[in-house]
């Protein structure tokens, strides 16, 4: 049972791609089983998203990054 | 359509600037862009690929490229099949007609929503092989490749993975491809708009054809490179395939048919020259040596442009038209030629009027010739059937129009994605005038009446700029007015065909461009006002009248010009054509001829009229600046007012052969920038100079020209309406009751609605007689000097219930309004529009306690159990305004009262009437009446003026609203259906019918 987060959170990168993040205790990413684009609801300001599905070792997590403010978010654990 | 939000040539001028060798345009289910895509490419050095992404009969997309010329004539096979067998606006290719037609054309899988792609996402990977399995069926092992997008959709990674382990099975190569949707990111909001527009929904909705993301821009070759960087042979197979392809359309080549099939060319130039010559022998008493020269010259012309058979075949239309009693007359520049006038194809002898052949046909222009014909609105159709079974229907089709975004439209479509609703788009579209996409802004900073306009709020500031972007855009595509092409072999294997809201099948490529594909466009337009005339000649044929022989120079009808009484006068009524003529004094022919010519953008803007006037009155002195201009400017008092002298100005002057003359008006007339025209100018001086012309004395001339630039029109084709035109005026001097009715009858036409042409009927002593059930024809009906209301005047009226009606009144007349309901299939809508229309006064004339009793009558008719009796309750009737307001808002006239009756009480002694208004000369005046048809043409000065026309009981006031005067009182001016205006009587010319120039302008409802 995944569960909403939506908060920011620490990223490390890799050769441009999420490597490992910090929420609470690290996650170490095993690999990306799927990423993806999304403009988002543009017409109510919101920015473009970059979505990415990881596994780590406890289990399939969801982040996001906001290009436009350089930001990462832990979408859903 | 409404997929693509950057235009052709944006994406192949990037693909240009990134050194492409080659592109491919594959939009969906049409190839409408191909032409402008090959010609465009073709300049910018790069090879056009014809392609289409279609849709199956299973709803799955395939993309196909053509490979040569036979795989874009599959292409344009298979997509007619897919248009013409479905639904319209579902366009589905049967797999079949992929197997018939598969020559030439090279296959890729598809995108996401292809049959392959859709198994690879299902992970059902020998279902996908066996889609692709399909595909090598139909089209040969060679021709098919896995296509790759990356489009950073979710599983991407994994559609890349399945199609590359597809093609490790299989052998089938990859290829890697962008779905471009516009050019770059910035751009994805508008597309986002038009799907929604496109799916009709809103931008909060969820659609399944929604893009996700704004990935579908124009990525770069190092984009691509980066995004397919795990599959090499992906990006290399892009360039095999654009080896492989070369350009697939044959332009220029003429597809029309030869009018004798079985026979050579020159056997139909030689039918051509004998009836032409018989023809000459009808028209001209005598053949005189330099008529001979004349048709000789056309003849030898259109025999080397091998046109003979476009002629032969207008000619076979005429005939036909001819024979079924068909009224009809060709316009255009095909009245500047002889042969068409001998043909019968036109009715202007060119000859006589020394009008230029090269003004229609050219050798060097060589372009195609277009002839345009006006046949009688009701069997324009029946013209069309005829060419239809003459030529076959395969070889015919309607030439199909994109309506392009506008600001109305595009507000409308995008603030609907935005969800606002129909009251709110209704308010943000409200007095938005017809105006590019991209002029919004301009109009808000420019027009007074839009100065509290909702759109000046900063909310809908995005609104705007979204629709700034979609400025020129196709929208939807429609049917043109008259155009139709005939081609020698089946029209698919040169254009898609598709059908028509209307059930005809159109072709997917506009009037501008069939004729680069080698296809000639004959317009079979449909005039009302032919209509209107053959009615006329119908009811009064039994009295000895013939249309065709009016005679000409009818003193009365000359005098009825003057005095600028012409509302009805084709081509002469609108205000300006009014004052016009009482300025003019037309006497002659050659007067309206020039009329028609000078009330235009051109002349009015080049500062043509006044001298017209003035020469023509004798009150200026006929001057000209250089002697050769006599010859071609006296006609027209010295004055540059047709096309046709432009032409010859430039032979004469400076010395450029007609079809140089006749490039100079094309250029001048779709002038776009001054760079261009100073270019043209200087051309144009150097070659009088020369000549043999004082350098000062060609720019004068040259001046002449820029003037008139833009806007000109073609005597030939002024010379053919304002010959309707004169026998229109001579019909409203000696018939009007019954031209009167006639017009009502092909509504909507014309200048003036139809309450105007009752007002004005009305001032002519004619009876307008009201709505009657038992006694009003279907039509407007005229009678001596009295025109009775027809039933189809009713709002809501359909053919059915007027058979129903007239079918029982032939039994017997209606008794009552109950027997009405009880004998008829009459909707209860339309019963009651009757009602309010004044049909049923005769029973009785409270037409609101008519109303009362329909519901009971309608449930009585139904077989209620207990048959009600009707309301006995007294109602008292509608008060006379609302009584009037009623009736005017389902005839859109009154038989009996204008408006102005209820409100002439109220207003003060000092508000003349548009009677007592003709008496006076000059002064300061207040008058008051209903607004019709307030416009802003383009003027000399270039400041916006208003020109309106006020409607009272008594007839009609011209009034014109200067730009300061407008500024003030825009908002009440477009607002206000009633108005009260104070000003001053103009007094530019002491002829001129009376009007008013406005100072101050009040509404007369609040």
């Amino acid at each position: 049972m995944s569960k909403l987060v939506n908060q920011p959170v620490e990223v490390v990168l890799e050769n441009g791609f999420p490597r490992r993040f910090f929420f609470q205790k690290p996650f170490f990413i095993r690999h990306i089983q799927e990423y993806w684009r999304e403009a988002g609801q543009w017409w109510l300001g919101e920015p473009e998203r970059m979505v990415y599905l990881v596994v780590t070792d406890y289990g399939l997590n969801e982040l996001h990054y906001i290009p436009k403010n350089d930001c990462w978010l832990l979408y859903r654990l | 359509m409404l997929d693509g939000a950057s235009s052709i040539s944006a994406y192949l001028e990037e693909a240009a600037r990134l050194e492409m060798p080659a592109a491919a345009l594959t939009d969906h289910n049409n190839v409408s862009g191909a032409v402008e895509f090959h010609q465009t490419a073709a300049q910018l050095g790069i090879k056009p690929i014809q392609g289409v992404e279609i849709t199956t009969a299973d709803s799955t997309h395939l993309t196909l490229l053509a490979e040569n010329s036979e795989g874009y004539a599959n292409i344009c096979r298979i997509l007619t099949a897919g248009h013409t067998q479905n639904p319209r606006g579902d366009c589905r290719i049967p797999w079949e007609t992929l197997a018939q037609h598969s020559k030439g054309l090279i296959v890729l899988s598809g995108c996401r929503r292809s049959s392959v792609s859709q198994a690879v996402l299902r992970r059902n990977l020998d279902q996908a092989k066996a889609e692709l399995q399909r595909l090598l069926d139909i089209f040969g092992r060679d021709q098919v490749y896995l296509e790759m997008i990356h489009s950073y959709l979710p599983q991407t990674k994994h559609l890349l993975a399945g199609l590359a382990a597809l093609h490790e099975s299989t052998g089938i190569p990859l290829v890697a491809t962008n779905n471009v949707h516009y050019l770059n990111k910035e751009t994805f909001p508008v597309h986002d708009l038009l799907v929604c527009t496109r799916t009709q929904t809103r931008l909060a909705d969820i659609h399944p054809e929604r893009p996700l993301n704004g990935e579908n821009y124009f990525a770069s070759p190092a984009e691509m490179a980066r995004r397919f960087a795990p599959y090499p042979q992906a990006l290399a197979a892009t360039m095999e395939i654009a080896q492989r392809c070369s350009p697939a359309l044959e332009l220029g080549k003429s597809h029309f048919p030869r009018f004798l099939p079985d026979q050579t060319p020159e056997a139909a130039a030689q039918l051509l020259q004998e009836l032409t010559w018989a023809g000459a022998r009808r028209r001209y008493s005598t053949i005189t040596p330099g008529l001979r020269e004349r048709i000789n010259h056309e003849l030898k012309i259109i025999t080397t442009l091998d046109v003979a058979d476009y002629f032969l075949v207008v000619w076979d239309i005429v005939q036909y038209a001819q024979k079924k009693g068909i009224r009809h007359a060709g316009r255009g520049s095909a009245a500047d030629s002889v042969v068409a006038y001998c043909l019968g194809i036109t009715n202007v002898d060119s000859y006589a009027r020394g009008l230029l052949f090269e003004r229609f046909l050219s050798l060097e222009r060589a372009q195609k010739p277009d002839i345009d014909i006006d046949f009688d609105a009701r069997f324009r159709d029946d013209i069309a059937d005829y060419v239809y079974k003459r030529y076959g229907k395969e070889h015919v089709a309607s030439v199909c129009t994109f309506q392009t975004y506008h600001a109305r439209s595009a507000l409308r479509d995008f603030g609907r994605a935005f969800g606002y609703s129909q009251a709110e788009l209704g308010q943000l579209t409200k007095n938005i005038t017809h105006c590019p996409a991209d002029g919004i802004r301009s109009l808000l900073g420019r027009l007074p009446e839009l100065r509290r306009h909702p759109l000046n709020q900063p909310r809908y500031a995005k609104l705007i700029d979204y629709c700034a972007a979609v400025a020129g855009f196709p929208r939807h595509i429609g049917t043109h007015l008259g155009g139709l092409v005939i081609s020698a072999q089946p029209l698919t294997q040169v254009i898609p065909l598709q059908p028509s809201a209307k059930g005809v099948l159109i072709t997917q490529f506009d009037k501008n461009t069939i004729e680069d594909l080698g296809l000639i466009k004959i317009d079979l337009l449909s005039l009302r006002t032919l209509a209107a005339v053959s009615d006329v000649e119908k009811n009064m044929r039994s009295r000895g009248f013939a249309y065709d022989k009016i005679p000409h120079g009818d003193p009365r009808t000359y005098a009825r010009l003057q005095k600028g009484e012409t509302v009805g006068v084709f081509q002469l009524e609108s205000p300006a054509q009014r004052a016009l003529q009482s300025r003019l004094g037309s006497e002659v022919f050659e007067d309206l001829v020039a009329s028609v010519a000078l009330i235009r953008p051109g002349p009015i803007k080049g500062d043509m009229v006044e001298p017209f006037i003035a020469r023509r009155r004798g009150l200026e002195e006929v001057t000209y600046i250089h002697p050769k201009l006599e010859k071609i400017l006296e006609k027209t008092y010295g004055v540059v007012l047709y096309q046709e002298q432009v032409i010859e100005i430039a032979t004469e002057i400076a010395g450029f052969t007609p079809g140089e003359s006749d490039r100079l008006r094309k250029v001048m007339t779709h002038f776009r920038s001054h760079k261009e025209m100073e270019r043209i100018g200087e051309d144009f001086i150097a070659k009088a100079v020369a000549n043999g012309v004082e350098r000062g004395v060609a720019e004068v001339i040259f001046s002449y020209i820029v003037g008139y630039a833009g806007y000109g029109f073609c005597e030939a084709h002024a010379a053919a309406f304002a010959d309707t035109a004169y026998r229109t005026a001579y019909l409203l001097e000696h018939h009007p009751a019954q031209f009167y009715a006639a017009l009502l009858n092909q509504q909507p036409m014309g200048f003036y609605p139809p309450n105007t042409l009752c007002v004005q009927a009305r001032q002519r002593g004619i009876e307008i007689l009201p709505l009657d059930i038992n006694c009003s024809a279907v039509d407007f009906t005229a009678d001596g000097s009295t025109i009775r209301i027809g039933l189809k005047q009713v709002k809501g009226m359909e053919k059915a219930f007027l058979e129903s009606i007239t079918a029982e009144r032939r039994a017997a007349p209606f008794s009552s309004l109950e027997d009405f309901i009880y004998r008829t299939n009459v909707s209860r809508d339309v019963t009651e529009n009757l009602i309010l229309g004044g049909a049923f006064d005769w029973f009785s004339p409270n037409r609101r306690q008519l109303l009362w009793y329909v519901p009971t009558y309608y449930q009585n008719k139904q077989g209620s159990l207990f048959l009600e009796s009707a309301v006995e309750t007294k109602v008292p009737d509608f008060p006379p305004l609302e009584r009037w307001l009623r009736e005017y808002s389902v005839l859109s006239l009154s038989a009996d009262r204008h408006i102005m009756e209820f409100f002439r009480p109220k207003l003060s002694q000092a508000v003349l009437t548009s009677k007592e208004l003709s008496k006076r000369k000059e002064g300061h005046v207040q008058v008051a009446g209903l607004v019709i048809r307030p416009h802003r043409p383009p003027t000399r000065s270039g400041r916006t003026v208003v020109f309106l026309t006020l409607e009272d009981e008594f007839g009609l006031v011209d009034v014109t609203i200067f730009e300061n005067v407008y500024k003030r009182y825009g908002e009440v001016l477009f607002n206000s259906p009633l108005l009260q205006i104070t000003g001053e009587i103009s007094e530019r010319d002491p002829n001129q019918i009376t009007s008013v120039v406005a100072h101050r302008i009040t509404s007369l409802v609040s």
